[in-house]
């Protein structure tokens, strides 16, 4: 069914097939996921709310008009439950909880393990592993922009549209996070370089 | 010598920069160990932020929102009919409250007085089709009753009803499509 365009399936699903249903949540299940990790820390919720994300995906799907990218519109309802998750829970969306971590002088060191050289512990994996914790220091929306940017290739205008923020507003958070992570693993990457 | 802002560096890597820009970074990497280290500090990072997150969801994920969306979509329809149940069982509580305090003999005699035409079906049309002349045979002297004949039709109709209440629960609204 790989062939099939979105909007055929759409269709195929507004006629009452929820096997082409559950091809879509194929389809979309990855940026969903990627949305929600990046979004939310509690692991617990995270499942609950990629259920709730593909319900009201499916009980909206009559309203969606094709004015935009399926991704797009489907990423904008993923941001949008866990925007409203984390409200529920109080959680800011763009407090720097990273500079309170380097104000108390904590830094990536406790992601290195025992103490061992860089390149002996810092490996590809370990290297993934790094970054993936510096990421998850970073403040929500920051999260947000370079996972939609990077991982999904999406545009400035298609992020502003999912975010529901001004372009301009999209390219900074994505040029600060990008800095924040080069100065938090510049050291590392430093120690790698004077090894090497 | 002045460096290009991390901005520019980070705009360089993205391709994001215009044709003058790009040639005066790429001039000044040429000749510029420390803004060589930063690009490729920056290179790095980006090659790690297109890696998944590990995390995923359980393998019972698809089955459960499928369940979910079973149980909602019928739960329109039970809910309906759930309604319609109310309405009908309030409609009689106040047709046994109202014989209970009136004249409830006249009242059951008026009922009994109602009564629909009783039709005495003449199958003898049947004859005029040249196939199976039997079988206006076998209808012969048979008497319809024309209650059964409306309760026949309110089952219909309520099947009907049932039906496009299911279709349109289904499909919802399909215009935006």
């Amino acid at each position: 069914m790989s062939d099939v365009t979105d909007k055929d399936l759409i269709d195929a699903i507004l006629a009452g097939n929820q096997r082409a249903f559950e091809e879509f949540m194929q389809r979309y299940k990855n940026l969903v996921r990627h949305i929600i990790v990046r979004m939310i820390a509690n692991t617990a919720d995270r499942e609950d709310l990629g259920q709730e994300v593909f319900f009201k995906i499916y009980h909206n799907l009559g309203t969606f008009r094709f004015a935009s990218k399926v991704s797009t519109w489907v990423a904008k309802i993923a941001h949008n439950a866990c925007v409203n998750y984390l409200q529920k829970k109080k959680i800011p969306l763009l407090e720097n909880n990273y500079l309170e971590e380097d104000k108390n002088g904590i830094t990536l060191e406790r992601f290195r393990g025992d103490g061992q050289s860089p390149l002996e512990s810092v490996e590809q994996e370990n290297a993934a592993a790094l970054i993936q914790a510096a990421i998850e220091q970073l403040p929500v929306h920051y999260r947000s922009v370079i996972t939609l940017y990077h991982l999904h290739e999406m545009s400035y205008a298609e992020i502003s549209e999912i975010m529901g923020l001004p372009e301009g507003t999209v390219k900074s958070y994505l040029f600060r996070a990008r800095k924040i992570l080069r100065h938090k693993l510049a050291r590392v990457y430093a120690e790698e370089a004077a090894v090497t | 010598m002045k460096h290009p802002s991390e901005d520019q560096i980070q705009a360089y890597i993205d391709h994001k920069l215009n044709p003058e820009d790009k040639e005066m970074v790429r001039n000044h990497l040429r000749t510029c160990p420390v803004c060589r280290r930063t690009v490729r500090s920056y290179q790095r990072i980006y090659e790690q932020l297109k890696v998944e997150p590990n995390w995923q969801f359980s393998l019972q994920f698809d089955a459960r929102v499928m369940r979910k969306i079973s149980k909602e979509s019928l739960g329109e329809i039970y809910n309906k009919l759930w309604y319609a149940l109310l309405i009908f069982g309030i409609f009689i509580a106040v047709i046994s409250i109202t014989v209970a305090y009136t004249d409830a003999q006249s009242y059951l005699n008026m009922v009994r007085n109602i009564s629909l035409p009783r039709f005495d079906m003449n199958w003898d049309f049947l004859k005029s089709f040249n196939f199976l002349p039997d079988v206006s045979s076998l209808f012969k002297g048979t008497k319809l009753n024309a209650h059964f004949m409306v309760l026949c039709i309110i089952v219909l109709v309520v099947i009907v009803l049932i039906d496009q209440a299911i279709q349109f629960a289904r499909t919802r609204t399909h215009q935006g499509v």
